[in-house]
């Protein structure tokens, strides 16, 4: 694994805009390729054998924690437990999740996996594999993200309710907007009637006990970018428990979302060599990094070196408990720390997108990197 | 080899044109969809052309009876959609999103 510093393309601001990336710059660069990381194939193997084999440790942990009744540890409401179990035994419909790594090009940890809602996934499918048309159409790149995702949505037609496709997400984000759309447009590709609406305009009809579209039909398939945690505490999360909606990602995934899951991998599956030493308690660690189990952008967090504190970060959360995962410092790249995003897309590794950052902490100033494989 | 052959989008860039195109400078312009509701500013969408804003019929089932209300829509705000009109509140909106940024994970 190199790093290497380019000279971006010319008008690269147009050239991304031209495929719909129009959140490159946010208050500062976003989508920078004024470097690219490079990876031999068998570093490539390595990341697509971890992803497969933590995939499947997951699947295991999730049945873990339903059969041992952790819902506490999770901070999962007691209520929304039924609506979790439920799509866990009926094998609900669920697309994609991220596994984010340390890798140095050896040494392959995973420090979350962001199975709900993760983001980056238009970058990592489209924008970089132009990138790669234009830089270096000759190389490879370890991205099958785009037909995968057109790949599930079809494989999943027949699972899901004979109905349109909902997608779903915040207003006034860009970002999540694109995202949204661009899994509308892999919906579509899929030959599903994929159709968008604002979260906030979601209806609930009291009298059909259903949610409704703008229009008041009933939906029935509802692909949310969005998490569960927020779901469940706003006005209308109690009415998930009365529906028979299809919600994508579906409610298990509430259980691998949650940082809470590394000390429940850890505990299970110790001797793997993906994972790092993770508990509830500090438990004897002198150098951890210190977690809230729900937090995003890096919000929160507290990297100790030998007892020492190396970084903070402040933010809001922390209110439902914290982990304590043993430190592993992401690899110097001359002042660049990168995190590897592995995708996981219906049950395979579809490919990876690098966020890089200035401080060990991936936070929501970090840079996402193209790569290429030589 | 491990990367796409070939990749198409259908919808996305439009979709995306749509969403960040700039407001038209200079005029206001103020609608409600009830006769009790009070106005709310509306914003331009489109090219600069006009105003477009879609209207949705909004009733409610009762005893298996369909009765129409009105109309709703998602381009005014709330205020400027229900006010006064007690057969809107059959169906409710905006219990989902008030968490409002973005997911960013």
């Amino acid at each position: 694994m190199q790093r290497y510093t380019i000279k971006p393309r010319e008008n690269w601001q147009q050239k991304v805009e031209e495929v719909g990336f129009e959140f490159h710059t946010l208050e500062e660069t976003y989508w920078d390729e004024s470097a690219y990381y490079s990876f031999p194939m068998r570093e490539i193997e390595l990341i697509e054998k971890a992803t497969s084999e933590l995939w499947d440790r997951c699947l295991e942990a999730v049945q873990y924690v339903i059969d041992q009744k952790l819902y506490a540890q999770f901070h999962i409401p007691q209520w929304f437990i039924p609506n979790i179990e439920k799509s866990w035994n009926e094998d609900a419909p669920a697309i994609y999740g991220r596994f984010d790594f340390s890798f140095d090009g050896s040494t392959l940890k995973l420090l979350e996996f962001n199975a709900d809602t993760p983001t980056s996934l238009f970058e990592g499918s489209i924008v970089q594999w132009y990138w790669l048309q234009d830089v270096n159409p000759k190389a490879d790149q370890f991205n099958s993200i785009h037909e995968k995702l057109v790949d599930t949505w079809k494989y999943l037609i027949d699972y899901l309710h004979p109905a349109p496709l909902y997608l779903s997400c915040v207003r006034d984000s860009l970002e999540d907007f694109t995202t949204t759309q661009y899994m509308r447009d892999c919906a579509i590709q899929a030959g599903l009637d994929a159709r968008f609406i604002y979260m906030d305009e979601i209806g609930w009809d009291d009298g059909r006990r259903e949610f409704v579209d703008l229009e008041e039909n009933v939906m029935l398939n509802i692909f949310k970018l969005y998490p569960y945690e927020w779901l469940v505490n706003e006005e209308f999360g109690p009415h998930l428990k009365e529906v028979e909606s299809f919600w994508i990602e579906p409610s298990w995934k509430m259980i691998l979302s949650n940082k809470a899951i590394l000390p429940i991998l850890w505990k299970l599956f110790p001797d793997c060599p993906y994972l790092l030493p993770a508990f509830f308690e500090q438990n004897g660690l002198t150098s951890y990094v210190k977690k809230p189990i729900l937090s995003r952008e890096g919000a929160n967090i507290e990297l100790v070196r030998d007892y020492y504190t190396i970084e903070h970060t402040g933010g809001e959360y922390g209110e439902e408990g914290f982990i304590y995962q043993q430190l592993c410092e992401l690899p110097d790249f001359g002042g660049n720390y990168p995190v590897v995003g592995s995708w996981i897309i219906g049950q395979e590794p579809a490919g990876i997108g690098i966020r890089e950052s200035n401080s060990l902490i991936t936070d929501n100033k970090s840079r996402f990197v193209p790569h290429l494989i030589l | 080899m491990k990367k796409s052959k070939y990749i198409q989008l259908v919808i996305l860039t439009a979709a995306i044109s749509a969403c960040t195109q700039k407001e038209e400078q200079g005029k206001q312009v103020f609608m409600r969809a009830d006769s009790t509701a009070n106005y709310s500013h509306v914003h331009s969408v489109g090219n600069g052309m006009g105003y477009f804003c879609a209207f949705h019929a909004y009733g409610m089932y009762r005893n298996g009876v369909y009765h129409r209300a009105g109309f709703y829509s998602s381009s005014i705000s709330e205020r400027a959609n229900i006010g006064s009109n007690g057969y809107k509140g059959t169906i409710s909106r905006g219990g989902f999103g008030s968490s409002s940024f973005s997911v960013s994970s």
